[in-house]
């Protein structure tokens, strides 16, 4: 009996240490840049609301559109509220947004697309057909348009923007799949039994997962851009909850009156989270690809 | 005695995308063979002949689109009729396969330990720990020094030749009856291939099971199996007792097979054996003549050879597809000698 107690503490898995996975990368300096930020954007959007140094929702109108003053390192925006602490706390609407799409769109995108590439037949040039039709539609236009039938605020858009990538995404990995399904070792698990289920989401979904992320990256930042316009045109988030998008629009006057700090710094947040989400993802596809 | 599994007039076509739309390709024409329980059977032949075909059809691993006709069964069952679940069935406990490329067979992005369980816990519900010590088990039956640190490691960490120890481990794990090797030792090192077949051969009579083995390795199909069936162009050509196989070959197309191995004689010097290829390219079932399919590259061949296909002829232990193969016995054999 000491040999079974023996044998139970047995793990299957030793991981690669996280320095060997983060050298394997081979990022390049941009990729590294992008890194770096998308880790700073993502603490904002987790710990902004508590970083902000005063409430973001705190109206003075006495001192609105007022220039920065001690403690106020940005100044004040049109309703006399602190724009560092809106834009700070602002991190997390305008990522929990794109989050959302993409972790939607991904979801649909590899359910459709691996049942797809495994079935083949009727059910793959149906998938095909609706992937297509989808393509052929801006994913800000169905957003709005979601806007005018479901109502303003964050849900519609962000179901709306999901719909819209998910051919993007469903079609590399329905390719990526396929080319798995083909391989020698995907037949072996055939023969030994395994059911099609399982093959599907045990081995094709974490096989695939890589393409999955990379290109989930770079659609982020589209989603980002793409809601934030949302909010700036006054549709997705509404006010008093701050918001990047949002804010470009409010910090309009702002601008006019020789106080262009909210817009300008709500601006370069997006401008930047935009750019790194996308070029990590490029990155990452690159180096996928080369694999 | 029943046989363990039982082929009668197995016919596979494969569908083709033409220029004029979808066709068939015939690659398995007729195909009829018994496997009975411990036995080995070996399926040799070029290129193109159909053995790996028939020896997934066994367990219906076919491409998309295939069209199987004729019998099938094993342990009286029939596969051919056998919905998804009781195919699942089939494979995770009754039959056993092992691929040619133990590199290619194995998720690269999974541990060794992954693949080993995978078929027993995931297919077959058995119990996780009790099947990890079976397994530990058997991989030190089949040379695996250090099983437990393999099973943690990931395919590429390990070598062609152990991890094919492996997939033949993971393979006598799931308990078949009867195992089905498809080229295993194909892809390895020369030197790793005779340890991988000894391994192979050993387990496989200290558990009694069947095997139907592919291999375009006549000498190695008649080392471990005990009968062998010869197949040219979707067709059995000859099936005999291993024991004879060599000596005593009834078909021409044998006899050419054996005559065209390359054979190192020390005592000849340094002067290379000339190989004595057989003439023409092989055929597949869909191309080959009405006639008997080996005739255009048969040098017994006569006009009567190309005019009907030549019935299978059972003479005691042996079966022969040829005209002329009672006349042309002692010929054949004297053929295989002065090569020896």
């Amino acid at each position: 009996m000491t040999t079974t107690t023996g044998y139970q503490a047995i793990t299957l898995r030793e991981k690669p240490t996280v320095v060997h996975r983060i050298r394997g990368l081979e990022l390049g300096v941009t990729g590294w840049i992008a890194v770096v930020l998308v880790v700073v954007f993502t603490i904002m959007a987790i710990a902004g609301p508590a970083l902000a140094p005063h409430d973001p929702y705190t109206q003075d109108l006495l001192r609105a559109n007022n220039p920065p003053a001690p403690g106020y390192p940005l100044g004040f925006d049109y309703e006399g509220r602190d724009i560092l602490s809106r834009v700070l706390a602002g991190a997390r609407t305008s990522l929990l947004g794109p989050l959302l799409v993409v972790i939607l769109g991904a979801a649909l995108a590899t359910l459709l697309a691996v049942t797809a590439a495994w079935a083949r037949g009727w059910w793959d040039a149906s998938v095909n057909v609706v992937f297509d039709f989808l393509l052929a539609f801006p994913g800000l236009l169905l957003a709005v348009l979601s806007v005018a039938v479901f109502g303003k605020g964050l849900v519609a858009p962000v179901v709306a923007l999901a719909i819209a990538y998910m051919p993007a995404m469903g079609r590399i990995v329905r390719s990526g799949a396929r080319s798995e399904t083909s391989m020698d070792y995907v037949t072996a698990l055939r023969a030994l039994g395994v059911p099609a289920r399982l093959i599907v989401f045990r081995h094709l979904v974490p096989n695939v997962t890589p393409l999955i992320i990379a290109q989930a990256t770079t659609l982020f930042g589209f989603a980002l851009l793409d809601l934030s316009a949302i909010s700036f045109l006054g549709l997705g988030v509404q006010e008093p909850q701050p918001d990047w998008g949002l804010m470009v629009n409010t910090g309009a006057a702002g601008v006019l009156l020789g106080h262009p700090a909210e817009s300008l710094s709500a601006g370069t947040c997006l401008a930047l989270a935009a750019c790194a989400f996308t070029v990590l993802g490029l990155r990452l596809s690159r180096r996928i690809e080369g694999r | 005695m029943a046989p363990l599994l039982s082929v009668e007039g197995l016919v596979v076509d494969l569908p083709v995308r033409g220029p004029t739309g979808r066709t068939h390709h015939r690659i398995i024409d007729g195909v009829s063979f018994d496997v009975a329980p411990g036995e080995a059977v070996g399926l040799v032949g070029e290129s193109g002949s159909g053995k790996s075909l028939t020896l997934r059809s066994v367990v219906r691993l076919l491409p998309e689109g295939a069209e199987v006709r004729g019998s099938l069964r094993f342990a009286d069952a029939d596969v051919l009729t056998m919905n998804r679940k009781q195919l699942n069935a089939l494979r995770s406990s009754g039959v056993a396969t092992i691929f040619q490329d133990p590199r290619a067979a194995v998720n690269p992005m999974r541990t060794v330990g992954d693949f080993v369980l995978e078929g027993p816990v995931r297919a077959g519900g058995r119990n996780r720990d009790e099947v990890l010590r079976e397994a530990l088990g058997l991989l030190t039956d089949v040379g695996i020094d250090r099983p437990e640190q393999r099973l943690r490691q990931y395919p590429h960490e390990l070598s062609g030749g152990m991890l094919q120890r492996i997939v033949i481990a993971a393979a006598i794990l799931s308990r078949p009856q009867l195992l089905l090797a498809d080229e295993p030792t194909t892809a390895l090192d020369v030197t790793t291939q005779s340890d991988v077949i000894a391994i192979l051969d050993e387990q496989r009579h200290e558990r009694g099971l069947a095997m139907v083995f592919v291999t375009h390795d006549l000498d190695l199909a008649a080392a471990i199996c005990d009968r062998t069936c010869v197949m040219y162009a979707g067709r059995i050509v000859e099936d005999q007792l291993s024991s004879t196989l060599h000596d005593a070959p009834q078909h021409p197309y044998t006899a050419a097979l054996v005559a065209a191995r390359p054979v190192l004689d020390i005592d000849a010097g340094c002067e290379l054996p000339v190989l004595r290829a057989i003439r023409g390219r092989p055929a597949s079932a869909y191309e080959a003549p009405s006639g008997c399919p080996f005739e255009p590259r048969c040098n017994h061949a006569e006009p009567a050879c190309s005019a009907t296909r030549p019935p299978e002829v059972n003479s005691g232990c042996s079966r022969v597809a040829c005209f002329r193969a009672s006349e042309l016995r002692g010929i054949l054999a004297l053929e295989v000698e002065t090569h020896a």
